[in-house]
């Protein structure tokens, strides 16, 4: 099989073995790879009712046939499980190195399952699979624990290629807000995961690989990346994405009043372009991708997107970006998911300002603006001082009996006021993991002027996102790449000849694969919370479930 | 005489070099393990080094590197430095792999061509030999 490797992992951890299992074909056709083919393995092997820190929960890694290849911005490796968040099924996904590390590695993915004795990692390298005790790794942070692991291992050359997604104490304490991180980067729509790992006692992956990913038509191949790497330079939106990351859009945000502080209180202060920018030292992009939209400090650590940003600040009553910046470096060291724990916060300022933290467990010393607490706070959410901290937004709301407060969807924090802007709104409702841009937004200049049908936008864009997870293309692309560019890529790699409209197919049957998943785990219905309920919202979602078939 | 100019400011570490060189000279499979350029990370910054000759004659310049405003013109100070020097060897059967500038005449050295950022940059400079 061009493009793929055609095997998979298993790595059972309660019986500690691991075997290589051959794929199937067909599937691959079907579902291509990626999310596609994640969804597809956990949804047919896991119940959707089990819960989501049970041995019986699984953790599925996948790549795309593009995953590592050079197409354009080809980075992803999806990790699907059960979400220990949301409940939903969620699908991370793993950027940087680590995709295509695992891939040259000889695998096109992790069939993770089981629960481990003790603390282990998993360590592969070219086809060969060992889980190996991580018992000096537990409590670690996530920079420890990725430094302590390369010094392992005896090739220095070796010991800087290997990647890692780790866990950091967030993940081991299974709080919900627990998220991934892989060579120092957050591991984006991971929140729940990290816990799923903690309850397996798997503490971290790491992949090394050196082998060939053959193609079946280089020079078609070559032709189609030049045409991308040419297509990112016509490309307006896609240039400017790539020069100011997620802030492409920030001004048109704080003019809608999507940028919203004091937890959806009141309207935000703006924070100016330049003042951010003025953190940003260097420029750094994921595995073969053009874009280079990851900001990193002189050191190399990364600093925060516009939701983790607005989440650690604004929403939280902050504005002083040193205090954002050094509260999301705690969050990755961690492994707590930034946006999650910064609306948490939020959402407890927010309670405690109604007067509603008055039991004796409750009293936290918590205050909008107040940047001393804010961080005390921060770093002790996973020392359990408060355990009420680590229930997340949602839980602190359901626990105090006021579920109306929580401004989210399916136990989520949403990062942006969808009040005003529908579609973010009907995206927020109906997104197969809770509250989030990720699976069904892009960031591109203009994107706030609505035209046209809402509802038919909003699905194709889902659908879009969808099929490029599955193929392993980062979803940042579609800012400036075709689906086209994107079929004949896939076709100088693969040989598999699909058009736009085929592709569109597959992504839309990702998508209900995972609605049925979600169904059948009893999850609430797509819904907005009360306060954004704008009047056509019920008309719009109407809509959107019709167009999509559900019921 | 061509030179491949390394402008590690402008380098965002996506080893498209790696994926282009692997792909030219394996022709047809992708291995950026297999690349005779390799791009190093040392805390925030990348590297790209090329795999130059491997005698330590006075022809052993192939890399221009800007550090600060400075341009550090015909010299190895990367290779000389690198620890590593045997990143360059095929992972499969060892033998040692050298950059040849992809036969610099018709479509001139693969990874200054993929190279997304600008970071490589081919340059003509007058020969001294």
């Amino acid at each position: 099989m061009f493009g793929y490797q055609g095997k998979f992992l298993r790595v059972d951890l309660s019986k500690a073995e691991t075997n290589l299992e051959e794929a199937d074909t067909e599937v691959y056709l079907n579902f291509l790879g990626g999310r596609g083919l994640g969804v597809k393995i956990f949804s047919a092997e896991v119940s959707p009712e089990i819960t989501p820190l049970s041995p019986e929960n699984k953790i599925v890694m996948a790549t795309g046939p593009l995953t590592g290849t050079g197409a354009s911005c080809g980075s992803i490796c999806n990790i699907v499980t059960k979400s220990s968040l949301t409940k939903t099924i969620i699908s991370a996904q793993a950027k940087l190195y680590f995709g295509a590390e695992l891939k040259a590695s000889g695998y096109d993915g992790i069939i993770i399952e089981g629960r481990a004795q003790e603390p282990s990692y998993l360590f592969i390298k070219d086809q060969k699979a060992q889980l190996l005790p991580a018992k000096y790794l537990s409590e670690m942070n996530t920079d420890q624990t990725e430094a302590l692991i390369r010094s392992t291992i005896n090739d220095p050359w070796e010991a800087r290629e290997i990647r890692i997604i780790s866990i950091g104490p967030a993940g081991e304490k299974l709080l919900p807000l627990a998220a991934l991180v892989t060579d120092g980067m957050l591991v984006p729509n991971s929140v729940g995961v990290g816990a799923v790992f903690g309850s397996k006692n798997l503490k971290a992956i790491v992949v090394r690989g050196t082998k060939d990913i053959l193609i079946h038509d280089p020079k078609l191949f070559l032709k189609a990346v030049v045409n991308s790497i040419n297509e990112f330079y016509q490309s307006s939106s896609l240039k400017a994405f790539s020069e100011l990351s997620s802030y492409v859009i920030l001004e048109e945000f704080l003019n809608n009043g999507i940028l919203s502080g004091f937890y959806f209180r009141k309207p935000a202060h703006p924070i100016s372009l330049a003042h951010i920018k003025s953190y940003w030292q260097r420029n750094r992009g994921c595995f073969a991708c053009p874009v280079s939209c990851l900001k990193t400090k002189e050191n190399g650590e990364f600093l925060p997107d516009i939701d983790a940003l607005w989440a650690l600040g604004p929403l939280s009553g902050i504005y002083d970006l040193k205090t954002i910046i050094t509260a999301y470096d705690i969050c990755i060291k961690m492994g707590l998911d930034p946006v999650e724990t910064g609306l948490t916060l939020a959402c407890l300022m927010s309670l405690k300002e109604r007067g509603l933290l008055e039991k004796e467990e409750l009293k936290i010393k918590l205050q909008f603006g107040n940047k001393e607490a804010f961080l005390d706070i921060l770093t002790s959410i996973v020392k359990e001082k408060e355990p009420i901290l680590g229930k997340g937004a949602f839980g602190v709301c359901q626990y105090l009996d006021k579920p109306d407060l929580f401004i989210g969807v399916k136990g989520r924090s949403a990062a942006f006021d969808a009040q005003s802007y529908w579609p973010l709104g009907l995206q927020y409702a109906t997104s197969s993991c809770g509250a989030t841009h990720l699976n069904g937004f892009v960031f591109s200049q203009g994107i706030t002027k609505v035209r046209g049908d809402i509802v038919s936008q909003v699905k194709t864009l889902q659908d879009k996102i969808a099929v490029l997870e599955a193929l392993g293309i980062c979803p940042h692309g579609l800012a400036g790449l075709s689906l086209d560019t994107m079929a004949s890529m896939l076709e100088g790699v693969s040989g598999i000849t699909l058009t736009q409209e085929d592709l569109l197919k597959i992504g839309e049957s990702i998508y209900q694969l995972e609605h049925e998943f979600n169904q059948k785990a009893g999850i609430e219905e797509d819904n907005l919370p009360k306060r954004w309920l704008f009047p056509n919202f019920s008309n719009l979602l109407k809509d959107y479930h019709q167009l999509r078939g559900w019921q | 005489m061509y030179r491949i100019q390394i402008d590690h400011n402008k380098c965002t570490g996506c080893r498209y070099c790696e994926l282009a060189c692997s792909l030219n000279h394996l022709t047809t499979a992708l291995n950026p393990k297999k690349a005779r350029i390799r791009v190093l990370k040392e805390k925030g910054r990348f590297f790209p080094v090329i795999s130059g000759p491997c005698t330590d004659a006075a022809c052993n310049i192939k890399v221009d590197l800007i550090i600060g405003d400075k341009v550090y013109d015909f010299c190895d100070i990367c290779r000389a430095s690198c620890p590593h020097k045997d990143i360059f060897k095929d992972p499969v059967n060892n033998t040692p792999i050298q950059c040849d500038f992809c036969g610099i005449d018709a479509p001139g050295p693969s990874c200054v061509k993929w190279c997304p950022s600008g970071a490589l940059r081919l340059i003509e400079i007058p020969s001294y030999y």
